[in-house]
């Protein structure tokens, strides 16, 4: 079966998502966007959908539809449809059996076979994305659409080539991108505030079964109306400053719209915006500029008035849903207006609880319409029986570190393995401490459990290697091994239920984390530089003997002094910088050592003139000489 | 004859199990091929992050560049002319060129139309602020004035 489609048929844009790797995902178009303006062009029979329709659209006024939504499965005489009529610049008339269609060029189009534009496109832009054909599709409509709305926009998609699954309504497809599904008897309103129309809806969920108690909205309110009030005020500071009315000037009005777009994105996250436009135009006193600053409170009393458009019709639909404000548990937002902020404190002290946040309000109904895709195709149900390991999971090494070999929120199951490494000369087991969270330091997670490999052949620390490996199986039995590459020895611990932690727990430990995130670093930075430090004074101590009589003596008892003082600097300093910079010290005498001996080589076997080779160079250079990712193991005497 | 019932029993549990292989066998191909498409496409979108990872900036640098043009007009200044040549030099070596469809036909993929002129129908009359492609993808249309043919 092929993958089902989500799309969002939008008034002003479409979205469109699908499902992969068990996750809804947002498919570009062929333009590299997001989202697709539902706008189409037609011009001698030809079509042009998107944004290259909606560039045009000011030469071809007549022939760009767009908005057809608003009357889609409508009756011409319906007065939506007479509204809309008035506000748009092509032709809405009555066609066959009284219903509203568009009239470009003198040839009668239905609306179904405008929208199919936008679908064609989608389903065109999908396919060369996926790399195969898509023939089916969840396509979504607002909770308001009748029967005839509906069996229009599924003739829209079945004149676009697909065959259309399921159609939903917009709010319950925002509710499935929040995984709302899984709750039982619960009330959420859905607070859509798009480009172009305000949508409130109260859903019930029962049983997995949405229903739409009420709804109500505006549907000539949207995020244009907002970025209008800003173009005015600028206009009038404008003149107020320079006596010059740009609003007859097409270049600048253009302009002006850009910058209020971007002020009115900016002012979500910022509390102030600076709105610069040099060589806004000029008069005979030169050319003028326009610069001005809009704070947040400004631009809140400047769109307050359409904001409290929104009160109304919300406060309509809790009454007409008979549920009292109170008894909603979930409220959503769609649409990009409900990124200001502002909004987010309407929805709020309407509701008394916090909106829903996290997935991309342009996006979320696209991704609801995926999911439900991927619920009919079976997609969903198999993914979700694939579990995510809560917290990190890793094992203590030197110095009581903690160190992560699967971290959290890892699909499971899954493997990892790193190799590990001996702390001291001669060491002949190590001990495999498991540990559970998110803490740098082994004290601070949960111990799992610990076992000890013994019998590794006696080496230099840092000589033998240890594979340490954890495999979690789809239970979430955790199963460690760790296994001496030399010996072949291996020993191994099974931990039951390693993901069976309560949601409390969880969280305590994720948030511990982040409460204790600075100082855990600082002491883990403190032992790193401590065991460098250490490695350091082995190191050193190695190239002396192998060193012998090369070293002049006075040099030599420098170095033995060195080392005494880092060695004890390591045992009683707290103090990273002096750990740090004595090390350096001892490695920079210990390099003069290195290159003295390789002088001295040359000097008696008289060779060419080439220096010591980069590989045999970098070996005192580096205060660390153990082989790449392999890390010392918790040493057990 | 208890033995008999037995081996029934025991097939129609084989035929479970077989189905039941059969329905995991084809989860697992499916979850394998979806990794494996989704790994390709990864492959791809990185290119394409890379590739246009600078878009983003670059649209916003080309406000500027339009601030500096105008201002030269203006002004007239070599050393401006200097600034906008380096500044159109760096974003051509970021992939970046420019579309100015002056007397051009007007195309609505790489240009927006401002309004309709008094000119020949369907010609680009002027250029009110210059378009931009980042490796031919339209980061920025051309905004223009379009011929109305009378």
């Amino acid at each position: 079966m092929s993958k089902i489609l989500g799309i969002d048929l939008g008034t002003t844009n479409s979205a469109m998502a699908i499902m992969e790797g068990g996750k809804a995902k947002i498919i570009e178009n062929a333009e590299g966007n997001r989202t697709t303006p539902s706008v189409v062009t037609i011009s001698n029979g030809e079509y042009t959908v998107g944004v290259a329709a909606k560039r045009q659209s000011v030469i071809n006024p007549k022939n760009t539809i767009y908005s057809v939504k608003s009357i889609m499965g409508r009756r011409f005489d319906d007065i939506e449809v007479q509204k809309i009529a008035k506000e748009v610049p092509y032709t809405i008339k009555s066609g066959k059996n009284g219903m509203a269609v568009v009239e470009v060029d003198g040839k009668e189009y239905t609306p179904q076979e405008i929208s199919a534009q936008v679908l064609r496109k989608l389903k065109a832009d999908a396919e060369a994305y996926l790399g195969e054909t898509v023939t089916n599709a969840v396509i979504t409509v607002p909770a308001y659409f009748n029967d005839a709305q509906r069996n229009a926009t599924k003739e829209a998609g079945k004149i676009a080539g697909f065959n259309v699954d399921r159609i939903i309504n917009e709010p319950t497809a925002a509710s499935l991108a929040y995984g709302l599904d899984k709750k039982t008897n619960e009330k959420i309103a859905v607070y859509d505030l798009g480009g172009g129309t305000f949508d409130i809806s109260v859903l019930e969920i029962g049983d997995g079964v949405f229903e739409v108690k009420a709804t109500n909205g505006d549907t000539l309110l949207g995020g244009d109306d907002f970025d209008k009030e800003i173009i005015i005020w600028l206009i009038e500071e404008f003149k107020k400053e320079n006596g010059v009315d740009l609003s007859k000037d097409k270049q600048a009005m253009q302009r002006l719209k850009d910058a209020a777009e971007k002020a009115k994105i900016e002012l979500s996250s910022t509390e102030s915006t600076q709105i610069n436009i040099p060589f806004i135009t000029a008069d005979q006193s030169g050319p003028k500029h326009l610069d001005v600053t809009l704070n947040r409170a400004k631009y809140e009393q400047l769109v307050s008035v359409l904001l409290d458009k929104t009160k109304a019709p919300v406060e309509v639909a809790i009454k007409d849903s008979g549920i009292s404000k109170s008894e909603i548990n979930e409220v959503v937002l769609v649409g990009g207006m409900t990124r200001t902020p502002k909004v987010i404190e309407i929805v709020k002290n309407i509701f008394g609880k916090e909106p829903h946040k996290g997935v991309n309000p342009d996006e979320v109904v696209a991704i609801g319409a995926a999911i439900q895709g991927g619920v009919l195709a079976g997609d969903v149900k198999d993914v979700l029986l694939l579990d995510v390991t809560p917290l990190t999971l890793g094992i203590e090494t030197l110095g009581g570190i903690s160190t992560p070999l699967i971290k959290r929120n890892t699909t499971v199951p899954t493997s990892a393995s790193q190799v590990f490494s001996t702390a001291a000369d001669s060491q002949t087991s190590v001990q495999i401490h498991v540990l559970q969270g998110e803490r740098e330091m082994a004290s601070d997670n949960k111990s799992l459990g610990t076992f000890i490999l013994d019998g590794i052949p006696a080496a230099p620390r840092g000589v033998p290697q240890v594979e340490v490996k954890f495999d979690i199986d789809a239970n979430g039995i955790l199963n460690v091994s760790a296994k001496d590459k030399a010996s072949g020895r291996e020993q191994k611990i099974t931990i039951q239920g390693s993901t069976g932690l309560s949601e409390e727990e969880i969280d305590k430990m994720v948030k511990d984390a982040e409460i204790h995130k600075a100082e855990d670093e600082k002491k883990k930075t403190l032992i790193e530089a401590k065991n460098v430090a250490e490695n350091m004074t082995y190191s050193a101590e190695k190239t002396l003997s192998d060193a012998k009589d090369k070293v002049e003596v006075s040099k030599k008892e420098a170095i033995e002094k060195d080392i005494v003082e880092l060695r004890e600097l390591v045992k009683t300093s707290q103090d990273v910088d002096e750990i740090k910079s004595k090390t350096d010290e001892l490695s920079k005498k210990i390099q003069e050592v290195g290159a003295s001996m390789y002088q001295s080589a040359e000097g008696q076997t008289k060779g060419p003139e080439a220096g010591p080779s980069e590989d045999m160079g970098g070996n005192t250079g580096n205060t660390d000489n153990k082989k790449e990712d392999v890390v010392e193991g918790e040493v057990e005497e | 004859m208890p033995k008999i019932k037995e081996t029934k029993h025991e097939c129609e549990n084989c035929k479970v199990a077989e189905t039941k292989a059969f329905e995991m066998e084809n989860l697992y191909k499916r979850a394998l091929a979806d990794y494996i498409n989704l790994s390709k496409r990864n492959e791809e979108d990185k290119f394409k992050i890379i590739s246009f990872a600078n878009e983003i900036l670059i649209t916003k640098m080309l406000g500027v560049l339009d601030d500096l043009e105008e201002s030269q007009k203006h002004s007239k200044s070599d050393g401006i002319d200097m600034v906008i040549s380096k500044f159109k030099k760096i974003l051509n070596d970021a992939g970046v060129s420019e579309v100015n469809p002056e007397n051009g036909i007007f195309d609505p993929i790489s240009h927006e139309a401002l309004d309709l002129i008094d000119g020949e129908k369907d010609k680009i009359i002027t250029v009110n602020r210059k378009g931009y492609l980042l490796f031919g993808k339209v980061i920025r249309p051309a905004l223009v004035s379009v011929g109305k043919g009378n």
